[in-house]
């Protein structure tokens, strides 16, 4: 084994298309080391990360992919992957939930985003889920990210809550632990 | 990744439900100021509470925010003052409150705890001093709170102390008449008081309880009602089983909040983690009450016939998730009933629902007993002291922990309405029946022996 890449693959759902893919890949030697898939609403999109045989490139499998998948309605797209950085390299950070709740509307997700990317803090997962009975005719959209360790947690929720105000949402940041507590064994 | 449910349901039962974290309270030991000189007393006393307290409250909040949970109370319990001036007059023990006052007045916490005396087999020399200190102390100060242990269920009951307090309940009654009796809001007295409590006017840190100690007193009333609505309103027709469990799955929820957010400010302090604290604790808004629950689960009003059973069947499944859900469960551990602080339950009162003897009733099943009750201010302090001594011998027989707050409101009848503002509530003031009919009782003095245990029935 080589090189790792990141094999993604962008369709409409239907049974079969995690089968058909990993097939493909099996029978041309490469290794699935991790693997995600997500569907929002009828729109599948798969992440496979592949270890390379010696005797297959990444365009060459972009190429080989493209053809195969072609007839079946799915689109692939390779790239090449670094390897992760060491444990230690890494910077501290704790982990938040950001909830958004409130009418829909154009830029939302936007303004709450950049704000974050300003602050440098990193989304590890978002979505957007139709209310609740206690959240009736809203949407609510939840964020878990990464606050670096050093950044203050007054100023992002001050910048949060701004949001919040300029835009008639109730945006809330609560650590993730307390999520887990309540709810997890 | 947390499921979207998982979110949802947390951040209802934060923003929709009151769920917060009721308080904290840090337990400082004071036995190390003590010192034979009252003035050298004093400042050890306020330079340690002071030293120890002074980020307390700061801590509290950011872990607050952190989670995203209220610490609605930060609260301060200290050793037993009757051990810590034990050399003391009556007169230096109010002066040695006052400090107590300033110092809490300082770390800006609102009530500290411990201005109290352990008397169930017997009161020493500082213990009866303090007892005759209480009435001056808690009109002197804002912030202090007192309680008495005068029974056990291994002592018995300590009859004189009950007749002491009943004097010293009605003294300080007439003290703080300006305010309708308020001092008596922050005394209690106690059967069996366990050493840890979080909650006031009982908390004190016990002598067997480390150098420095956080306790944590969780809320919930409201999240336990609006988890029983739901539940009911999918299938009204739910048997006690199933809302047994449901409370229980609530309860687990709520302390796991409490133990998460204790930890953590007992780690920034780097003192040690000492309980949560199960009760569930009513304050005087509604949609936060525990009255409202007896609603939910189809009784008119808390006191009608039902009550009590409805009430074991709450205290015993958030004893039973609450206990699942922390490593370190103690103080009082169940569901309160304050006439004054639960809006529901004083309407209930009001209603002419609930009277004194089955408040008295249910307190055999509840976590503490009788509780902010306000009764009439001509009450005689023979009658005072009977009614505690009731209390205490519920709590002796049945091994629990019971406690009696009565507030004999100067100048208010039966019926009359009394405000103590803020998280002390309002209430009707409570009748009582044969008023004047317990003095040859109470007079009697001495000791009523422990009960045998061993012919249960």
């Amino acid at each position: 084994m080589s090189a790792q890449v990141a094999v993604t693959v962008l369709g409409t759902d239907r049974p079969g298309i995690v089968c058909e893919v990993a097939s493909l890949l099996a029978g041309k030697g490469c290794n699935i080391d991790d693997l995600t898939q997500t569907v929002l609403q009828d729109e599948f999109a798969g992440i496979f990360l592949v270890s390379l045989p010696q005797s297959v490139g990444s365009k060459q499998l972009l190429t080989d992919l493209s053809t195969e998948l072609a007839p079946l309605g799915l689109v692939p797209y390779v790239k090449s992957v670094q390897p992760p950085k060491p444990p230690g390299s890494r910077l501290q950070v704790e982990p938040f939930v950001v909830v958004c709740i409130g009418e829909d509307q154009v830029g939302l997700i936007a303004a709450v985003t950049c704000e974050m990317k300003r602050m440098e803090v990193n989304i590890t997962n978002i979505r957007s889920v139709p209310g609740t009975a206690a959240f009736a005719h809203r949407v609510v959209t939840i964020l878990e990210v990464d606050v670096p360790a050093d950044q203050e947690l007054q100023e992002v929720t001050a910048a949060l809550s701004r949001i919040g105000e300029e835009r008639n949402i109730q945006v809330t940041i609560q650590h993730k632990r307390i999520f887990e507590d309540i709810c997890r064994v | 990744m947390l499921s979207e449910r998982e979110v949802i349901s947390t951040l209802e039962m934060v923003k929709n439900e009151n769920l917060d974290v009721r308080t904290v309270t840090l337990g400082i030991s004071l036995f190390d100021c003590a010192s034979h000189d009252q003035a050298k007393t004093r400042e050890a006393v306020r330079e340690k509470i002071v030293r120890i307290g002074a980020d307390f409250v700061a801590k509290c909040d950011r872990v607050g925010a952190k989670y995203g949970i209220p610490v609605v109370n930060k609260r301060i319990a200290v050793s037993p003052i009757a051990v810590v001036g034990a050399s003391f007059s009556s007169g230096e023990l109010v002066a040695l409150a006052q400090t107590l006052d300033q110092a809490a007045r300082e770390v800006g916490i609102d009530f500290i705890g411990g201005f109290s005396a352990l008397v169930e087999k017997g009161a020493a020399r500082g213990d009866a001093a303090l007892m005759d200190a209480i009435p001056e102390a808690l009109q002197s100060t804002q912030r202090v709170c007192a309680s008495v242990n005068v029974a056990s269920s291994k002592s018995g009951i300590n009859m004189d102390a009950v007749w002491t307090m009943g004097r010293v309940i009605k003294e300080t009654a007439r003290l703080t008449a300006d305010r309708d009796g308020l001092g008596c809001a922050k005394l209690c007295v106690f059967a069996n008081i366990p050493e840890d409590i979080p909650f006031m006017a009982g908390a004190y840190l016990g002598t067997g309880e480390p150098d420095t100690v956080i306790n944590v007193g969780v809320s919930g009333p409201g999240v336990v009602k609006k988890a029983v609505d739901r539940a009911l309103a999918h299938d009204p027709g739910l048997s006690f089983d199933r809302l047994s469990e449901i409370i229980k799955r609530t309860a687990y929820k709520v302390t796991r909040v409490g133990e998460l957010i204790g930890r953590e400010v007992a780690s920034e302090l780097g003192v040690l983690f000492g309980i949560v604290d199960l009760s569930l604790a009513p304050t005087p808004n509604v949609g936060d009450s525990v009255g409202e629950i007896f609603q939910s689960l189809g009784l008119e009003g808390i006191g009608v016939p039902g009550s009590t059973a409805l009430l074991a069947l709450l205290n015993d499944a958030v004893k039973k998730g609450g206990a699942f859900a922390s490593s370190h469960v103690g103080g009082l551990s169940g569901a309160f009933i304050p006439v004054s602080e639960d809006v529901n339950i004083a309407q209930s009162v009001a209603q002419g629902c609930l009277c004194l003897e089955k408040l008295e009733a249910m307190t055999c099943v509840c976590s503490v007993g009788l509780d902010m009750v306000p009764v009439p201010g001509e009450t005689p302090a023979e009658t005072i002291a009977a009614i505690v001594a009731d209390e205490m011998a519920i709590g002796v027989i049945n091994k629990k922990t019971t406690a009696a707050r009565l507030i004999p409101v100067p100048g208010k009848a039966a019926g009359q309405e009394v405000e103590f503002g803020g998280l002390l509530g309002r209430a009707p003031i409570m009748s009582l029946r044969h008023m004047q009919g317990s003095a040859g009782f109470i007079r009697h003095g001495g000791r009523i022996p422990a009960p045998l245990h061993s012919l249960v029935n």
